[in-house]
């Protein structure tokens, strides 16, 4: 289990979380939902400990991430929002040096390296630098380094941008067989129809804050998702203020 | 947008992209975005320090005087040539100048930009590599325009330095998988490093002009031609041809630039790449050579520290051996060249570029960082260090305990320098190059560390020679054991 109590960041007078509380559950995929700056990536960043939180604590199967980030980073795997590779370095040489990195024996290796080259489609790329990569194989790259260890919790911060259909498709039905595994699955997105596709949970951030969670029917259930969304978020009526001013 | 202002945003972004979030207890040694005041000071007052001492050359007489101002003048455009092309190389690489490319700029202000970011980065630092000394012989022989003389030549060493730097900095390449497009860039990269090599010859040519009787020769050459040119009409001749070429050249160098610069994505292989999984250590030895060989300044400077500067340094022992009565001072020397040899290790962190912020998110400790960048160093550096050692031992009297030292120091310094810089990696995943660290504190580590070879060489002095070899391996001793306490507190320390 993934679990934030009262967790508060701020990068000088940005308040990025604001006391959030939540626990995300195994054997379900969850989405993040909000708008840009909402804390959806700081809140991703703490599971791994990349960012530390200024006050309260994040446990991931009862690894405090601050304390022992080289543990978590072990069961966790992370994909940021941000395309980071090396330009100097072709796919092949980079996920066998982290296959390297995670102490991962060869066979299983290569076993595991062959089936995510085929199920991403990247078989011809693999030979290309970074730098000559195309936006969506950059960030197919990224999520390939997520899997590649196998983790328990999976963290895919905005997966989906730059993404071709059949990427995403491949990409979701993944993730749900992860989920169906009892792993923890979550990704952030501030497009509602994508966590409305794909999670069985919502956890829908705003300003720093948990504004509402659940399961995707119950919310759901109670009226189309970006009514909902705009209603929590409080940005119906800004956005009504403003058209009207416009 | 105006050119000291695009100058302001490249050098900004430089450091920016190099450290999120400045560390406190390291903030001297490291650059605010804007203002380079603090590197420059700190190279000023070096070469002011270097620069008069050599100036005290005047009280063997003028004739003297000349030939030191000539060097100073040479020591000015080589070091300007080996900043600017390093600095320009940045720039490529790591895409600087991609945030200004969309912006309607023009060509001559990109050219003033150019110029002003040189200055940043050590250029206004770089006249006072000529000008104390002028100024110490200045007043010693009562001539004023010594001084006049080498306050122009510095300036036009400064433009001179820079359009050379900028020419060797178009060639820089992006990454690319094209062999030759590396191989001509390393060799660029490789002359641009050795620059230092052709002072000597140089020198010498000039002397001999100037032995030869030809003191009217000598007026000719800068920057004495600067100081004398209302005299002689060949003086005025040559500084005005030196200015015309200097223009000339900064032009070409700093539109070619540009034109790389912006030039794009450089032309790919047709061929579909081939490609293999590797597994183990070798996958991680594979990602650190493949990584230096496609780019070629690192690369160069592998090649320069690693395999040439060892052989440049020990080598003449053998050929010439050692003076009379110094054979004990075998100890202290190559511990000095295997221990300054370490320090080269840097290469191998700041070469990772902005892939490294890839690495944050893996589970590795400083410790384990350190170890793969040693574990490389030792795979590159081994087999030319054997040889240097195999050498000592069967070439020179008493070369056994030498030749231990050698490899001992070698790489027990470059575990060293690896610590050191793993512990002083950014806490936020951040692109590493040298403002990552600090130019200035890379230079205040290479001369703490000068200093403590030298040191031990300057008691080896007054020790009787028995114990010289002794002092050294404590050296040894003592570095190996700072070597396991910093291993076992990076080792806690997670990236
Ligand atoms: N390294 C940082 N420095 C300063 N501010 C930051 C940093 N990272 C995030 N922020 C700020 O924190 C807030 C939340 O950011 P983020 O977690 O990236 O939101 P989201 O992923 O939902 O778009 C934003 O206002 C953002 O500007
Ligand atoms: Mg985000």
């Amino acid at each position: 289990m993934l679990k934030y109590e009262n967790v508060t960041k701020s990068y000088g007078a940005v308040h990025a979380l604001r006391g959030v509380s939540v626990h995300f559950q195994p054997s379900k995929i969850h989405a993040i939902l909000g708008p840009n700056g909402s804390g959806k990536s700081t809140l991703m960043k703490m599971a791994i400990g990349l960012v530390k939180p200024d006050l309260g604590t994040v446990r991931v199967y009862g690894i405090d991430p601050v304390e022992d980030p080289i543990s978590a980073r072990k069961i966790v795997g992370y994909a940021p929002e941000e395309i980071v590779i090396y330009e100097s370095l072709t796919p092949a040489e980079y996920l066998s040096f982290l296959g390297y990195i995670y102490g991962i024996p060869k066979d299983g290796l290569e076993i595991r390296l062959k089936t995510l080259i085929k199920i991403f489609k990247m078989e011809e790329h693999m030979g290309k630098l970074g730098g000559e990569l195309s936006h969506g194989n950059r960030r197919k790259l990224l999520i390939m380094s997520a899997l590649i260890h196998d983790p328990k919790v999976l963290i895919l911060d905005e997966p989906f941008s730059g993404l071709d259909p059949e990427i995403a498709r491949v990409l979701k039905e993944l993730m749900r067989k992860y989920a169906e595994e009892g792993r923890i699955v979550i990704f952030s997105t501030h497009i509602l129809e994508l966590a409305e596709a794909v999670a069985d949970e919502v956890t829908i951030m705003h300003l720093g804050e948990v504004v509402a969670k659940g399961p995707m029917e119950e919310l759901r259930g109670k009226k189309d998702l970006e009514t909902y969304f705009l209603e929590v978020t409080g940005l119906t009526s800004e956005l009504e203020e403003l058209l009207k001013a416009l | 947008m105006s050119w000291r202002r695009i100058a302001e945003v490249v050098a900004r972004e430089a450091a920016y992209r190099s450290r999120r979030e400045a560390e406190r207890s390291l903030r001297f040694f490291r650059m605010s975005g804007g203002s380079m005041l603090k590197y420059n000071a700190f190279l000023l007052a070096v070469f002011t320090f270097m620069s008069s001492m050599i100036g005290l050359s005047a009280f063997s007489g003028p004739e003297v005087a000349y030939l030191t101002l000539i060097m100073l003048f040479l020591m000015e455009i080589l070091m300007g040539v080996l900043f600017m092309a390093l600095n320009l190389q940045v720039l490529v690489s790591d895409r600087l100048l991609d945030p200004i490319f969309h912006l309607p700029v023009s060509e001559p202000e990109i050219r003033r930009a150019l110029l002003w970011v040189g200055i940043y980065w050590g250029g206004a630092a770089l006249p006072f590599v000529l000008i104390p000394g002028a100024a110490v012989e200045s007043y010693l022989l009562r001539d004023p325009l010594i001084l006049v003389g080498a306050i122009m030549g510095s300036l036009i060493a400064l433009v001179l330095s820079m359009a050379l730097g900028y020419l060797a900095g178009s060639l820089a390449t992006r990454y690319t998988r094209s062999l030759k497009g590396r191989a001509v860039s390393t060799v660029v990269w490789l002359l641009v490093l050795s620059v230092g090599f052709i002072m000597g010859p140089l020198m010498d040519a000039v002397s001999q002009l100037y032995e030869g009787g030809a003191v009217q020769a000598l007026y000719m050459v800068p920057p004495i031609s600067f100081a004398v040119m209302f005299e002689s009409s060949g003086a005025l001749l040559s500084s005005l041809l030196l200015v015309l070429v200097s223009y000339i050249l900064f032009r070409t160098g700093t539109s070619r630039f540009w034109r790389v610069v912006t030039r794009g994505e450089v032309p790919l292989p047709k061929r579909p790449a081939k490609w293999s999984l590797s597994f183990g250590f070798t996958a991680a030895l594979m990602k650190e050579v493949k990584m230096a060989t496609r780019t070629p300044r690192i690369f160069a400077s592998i090649i320069m520290y690693s395999f040439i500067f060892p052989l440049v340094f020990i080598f003449p022992f053998f050929s010439e051996g050692l003076p009379q009565g110094f054979s004990g001072f075998l100890a202290p020397l190559v511990l000095a060249v295997g221990g300054l040899g370490g320090f080269s290790i840097l290469y191998l962190y700041v070469m990772e570029a902005s892939g490294a912020k890839t690495l944050y998110s893996l589970p590795l400790t400083r410790g384990r960082v350190a170890l793969v960048k040693f574990y490389t160093f030792l795979t590159v550096n081994m087999p030319v260090a054997i040889l240097i050692a195999a050498a000592l031992a069967v070439l020179m009297p008493n070369g056994a305990i030498p030749a231990l030292i050698y490899l001992a120091a070698l790489s027990g310094s470059a575990l060293l320098n690896s610590l050191t810089y793993a512990l002083l990696l950014p806490k936020e995943p951040s692109h590493w190059s040298t403002e990552t660290f600090g130019r200035t504190l890379v230079a205040v580590l290479f001369l703490i560390e000068g200093m403590a070879y030298f040191s031990v060489g300057i008691a080896s002095l007054f020790l009787p020679n028995g114990l010289r070899a002794t002092t050294s391996l404590i050296t040894l001793a003592a570095i190996w054991i700072v070597d396991s306490i910093l291993l076992t507190v990076s080792g806690r320390r997670a990236l």
